[in-house]
């Protein structure tokens, strides 16, 4: 059989696009700055019929490694109490299913020492955060250029803005 | 291979034909005429000796040779050039054999067709036709050359697949349902809402605005999303962002509202 040198110049060079073209998404995946989003948010949420308002800034991070974590900024408003909110989520293992959608486990939740929440009221905004036990599935939508929603499997919890 | 003699007539070994490259007339050769033309021209302007010419035109062939026979083709020869156009093509040099003349210019190619295709309509014609010459035209028609589609092709294709992954790492914006509300502001629905709905959310959307404190402008975009609630009286968890515009037009900063529970008002 007469072989076509035309066809095994094209499959070639194919070829070494391919790999050329791997090279270069794998450098830039690597090379990938950690996602950072950044937003504010009111919650108003209920504690035994009372409403509780927390009123924090969001940091949302994901590295390269699927590690993350989430702090929280801000202040507790109950009745006629007010207390400040310092914590910051820790994720672990995240598993990407597509591109936008993940799961991440919780591998703990840090207090600062300025935090003076107390922790019943803490756990209404985590239990709005985190619907399951440890793990959340977590949506992030992209909305424009440097705009993303961040959802769980629950709702969507706020927009945050891309730092980068 | 194909002599182009004077610039003008093609000749070409494997068919004896005479080609006339500006009118396309061609005149085919006898065999015996054909061989002469060709011993004569493989020496380009040397002197080609009678004896050889024989040998190499009739013994060789199995032919009686003579030299009437010869001096006979020499004279077609010389009939069918000048009648195409060359004159005086061959001198007879005393004593030593037949030429071909000096003035008349004398190139080779492997082939007239195939150097065509090879090497594109506006070609010229190849070197002298010395024994290096023609293997170095060779060497160079028979190296693969691709034309400018093949080759255009070739670069689209490494465009495409180095280009595609950078596409893929690029993520696409959700589609979402907005409009333009009273004010200017943008009001962006996060997912499909039907016009009665639309009617409905507006009236309680303005109302958070009112709660708020928020101004609808120009430069301001409200992005809005509730839970299915189980009941008429509340939108359920329901999430409004008021996005503040650059000036790309792209949200620069947002305060977001989270509502556990948003009664209808």
């Amino acid at each position: 059989m007469k072989v076509n040198s035309k066809a095994i110049y094209l499959l070639v060079t194919l070829i070494f696009s391919i790999i050329i073209s791997t090279m270069v998404y794998l450098f830039f995946m690597k090379n990938k700055e950690p996602f950072v989003c950044n937003g504010f948010v009111g919650y108003e949420l209920n504690y035994n019929d009372k409403i509780v308002t927390f009123n924090i800034n969001q940091n949302f991070l994901i590295k390269n490694n699927g590690d993350g974590g989430l702090i929280l900024l801000g202040e507790v408003i109950y009745g006629n109490r007010e207390y400040s909110l310092n914590r910051r989520l820790e994720f672990l293992n995240r598993k990407k299913y597509q591109e936008d959608f993940f799961t991440v486990n919780v591998s703990g939740v840090h207090k600062s020492l300025s935090d003076t929440t107390p922790e019943e009221l803490f756990r209404v905004l985590l239990g709005e955060i985190i619907p399951g036990d440890t793990v959340i599935s977590l949506k992030l939508k992209r909305l424009d250029d440097k705009t993303y929603l961040v959802k769980n499997s629950m709702s969507n919890l706020f927009v945050c803005i891309e730092s980068r | 291979m194909n002599y182009v003699i004077d610039g003008m007539i093609s000749f070409n070994t494997t068919r004896y034909e005479l080609l006339h490259i500006e009118t396309n007339e061609v005149v085919e050769l006898v065999s015996t005429t054909g061989r002469l033309l060709d011993t004569l021209l493989s020496f380009g302007h040397g002197i080609a000796s009678r004896d050889y010419l024989l040998e190499m035109v009739w013994d060789k062939h199995g032919l009686r040779s003579s030299n009437n026979n010869l001096n006979q083709y020499l004279s077609i020869l010389r009939k069918l050039l000048q009648d195409l156009g060359c004159d005086d093509f061959l001198i007879t040099v005393p004593k030593l054999g037949i030429k071909i003349n000096d003035e008349i210019p004398i190139y080779c190619t492997l082939s007239y067709e195939l150097t065509e295709k090879k090497m594109g309509r506006d070609h010229q014609f190849g070197a002298l036709c010395t024994a290096k010459s023609l293997a170095t035209l060779y060497s160079k028609l028979m190296k693969p050359r691709y034309g400018r589609n093949f080759i255009l092709m070739s670069i689209f294709i490494i465009i495409i697949t180095v280009i595609s992954p950078l596409m893929i790492n690029s993520q696409g914006y959700t589609p979402t349902l907005s409009y333009k509300m009273e004010g200017g502001c943008e009001l962006v629905f996060l997912r499909d809402v039907s016009n009665k709905e639309t009617k409905n959310i507006n009236i309680q959307i303005k109302k958070i605005f009112k709660e708020h404190n928020f101004k609808c402008k120009e430069d301001r975009r409200i992005y809005f999303d509730y839970s299915t609630s189980n009941n008429t009286r509340d939108l359920g968890r329901l999430l409004i962002s008021f996005c503040y515009l650059g000036n790309k037009g792209s949200p620069t900063l947002c305060d977001n509202v989270y509502y556990y529970n948003w009664i209808i008002k």
